[in-house]
């Protein structure tokens, strides 16, 4: 057996075991020892990739970008659940999104990671049976460039293609020169992080997610203070939301980048 | 699957109001065409960008409608869904390569089952079609929404409208 096939039966039986604890019920401290494994199996991987990189091998290079993305995926969905029993449903939240993101980017990235189909199809269901509904945003732009990330070509002139992997990376769009046009509330984002996080109710902001109400911030404006300064606020019009100025396909995020 | 055919605007007539090239064969509109007043106000979607590389490494021709020294600004919406460009289909090309639209649509299919991958659940493409009539030279427009294997029923409305 060569060592690039030991590698990945040592990677599928890291993931593998990571999975099984992919759950609520499970020990923290196990999931918390899941992810320093994770974070080990994802810097060996990025090795691996370098070293594909290095001799010009695209295949392996796109299998090891697809273990990264595997491996992230794990441990965002292992980070969810340890954030949910802190009691921190927003970064949690937010983790999950990340889950699927690095789910559906592996499945891109090499056809050895199709499986994830139902690792992305459980999570869709962990959204919706942990988590409340939530508001989302898109925010559409004018873009006078856009730049290829593999090549910094204006993309479209270049043979790279939204999506696509090359030689371990994914190809995206970077937009350049770029100005709002409209923000929309949407049904189906491009980017579930994209959502409305509080609104303005009697007494403060309640948080979308944990339903709590947080009191007015002193320095924020109020609707006395809005009422002195002749502007005009009126009750539930006002939130905070958060909405990504990015485009195209972004790389999961890396573990080792994780807060 | 949702399958719209509406009246377009004469595309031949209007690129010379505008100050764009007349398409002869295949190309893809910029996104309010029909309504800018001048080049300037053009707008194309993100995903024509794509397009364009897909049909050039497929050897498939596209005319330039717009001028290459004069950028035409992006739209990117984030939304789920792949919106595709406005594309156009000349009643030349329809009457001396009739198969070329097909093509097209199985190219764009190829990569598009590709992009939506490890997406579980519901995913819909959005594609227009604007067709030049054979006869009298006006234009319809054929909106798609739907799945991606879907894209591929286009050909033969194509066909058929261009026969009107």
């Amino acid at each position: 057996m060569s060592e690039s096939h030991l590698h990945i039966e040592s990677f599928n039986a890291i993931l593998k075991d990571c999975q099984s604890l992919s759950c609520m019920a499970r020990d923290s401290g196990l999931q918390r020892d899941a992810c320093t494994e994770l974070r080990s199996l994802l810097a060996r991987a990025s090795e691996l990739k370098a070293n594909a990189v290095a001799v010009g091998d695209e295949d392996s290079a796109n299998l090891f970008l697809g273990f990264e993305c595997a491996a992230s995926s794990v441990y965002s969905e292992l980070r969810m659940w340890l954030l949910l029993k802190e009691e921190n449903p927003n970064e949690a939240w937010s983790a999950l999104i990340d889950a699927q993101m690095a789910a559906t980017s592996a499945a891109r990235a090499h056809r050895g990671f199709m499986h994830l189909l139902h690792q992305h199809a459980r999570l869709e269901a962990i959204e919706k049976l942990v988590f409340p509904p939530q508001v989302f945003l898109s925010a559409g732009w004018i873009v006078g460039r856009q730049e290829c990330s593999i090549c910094a070509a204006e993309y479209g002139t270049c043979d790279h293609l939204v999506g696509k992997p090359y030689m371990g990376r994914l190809c995206s769009i970077v937009a350049r020169e770029l100005q709002g046009n409209h923000v929309a509330i949407v049904k189906h984002p491009a980017d579930k992080k994209c959502r409305v996080i509080t609104f303005e109710v009697e007494g403060g902001k309640r948080d979308r997610m944990t339903w709590k109400i947080e009191p007015a911030n002193r320095t924020e404006r109020t609707k006395d203070t809005a009422a002195t300064d002749g502007s005009a606020t009126s009750d539930g019009l006002t939130c905070e939301v958060i909405f990504a100025t990015g485009a195209g396909n972004a790389q999961p995020n890396h573990p080792n980048d994780a807060s | 699957m949702n399958i719209a055919t509406e009246d377009y605007v004469q595309v031949d007539s209007r690129a010379a109001e505008i100050g764009c090239q007349r398409p002869t064969g295949m190309a893809l509109l910029p996104e309010n065409f029909q309504s800018a007043t001048s080049y300037a106000e053009l707008r194309q979607l993100s995903e024509a960008a794509t397009v364009r590389t897909l049909f050039r490494t497929n050897g498939l021709p596209l005319c330039d409608v717009l001028d290459p020294s004069k950028p035409v600004p992006y739209i990117q919406n984030n939304s789920f869904e792949w919106v595709g460009p406005t594309l156009f289909v000349s009643s030349a090309l329809v009457s001396e390569n009739p198969t070329v639209v097909t093509v097209a649509l199985g190219v764009l299919a190829n990569y598009l089952t590709d992009f939506l991958k490890g997406i579980s659940g519901k995913t819909e493409v959005s594609l227009s079609i604007v067709v030049e009539k054979r006869t009298d030279r006006t234009c319809k427009r054929i909106t798609y929404k739907g799945n991606v294997e879907g894209l591929s029923s286009l050909a033969d409305i194509v066909k058929s409208t261009s026969d009107e």
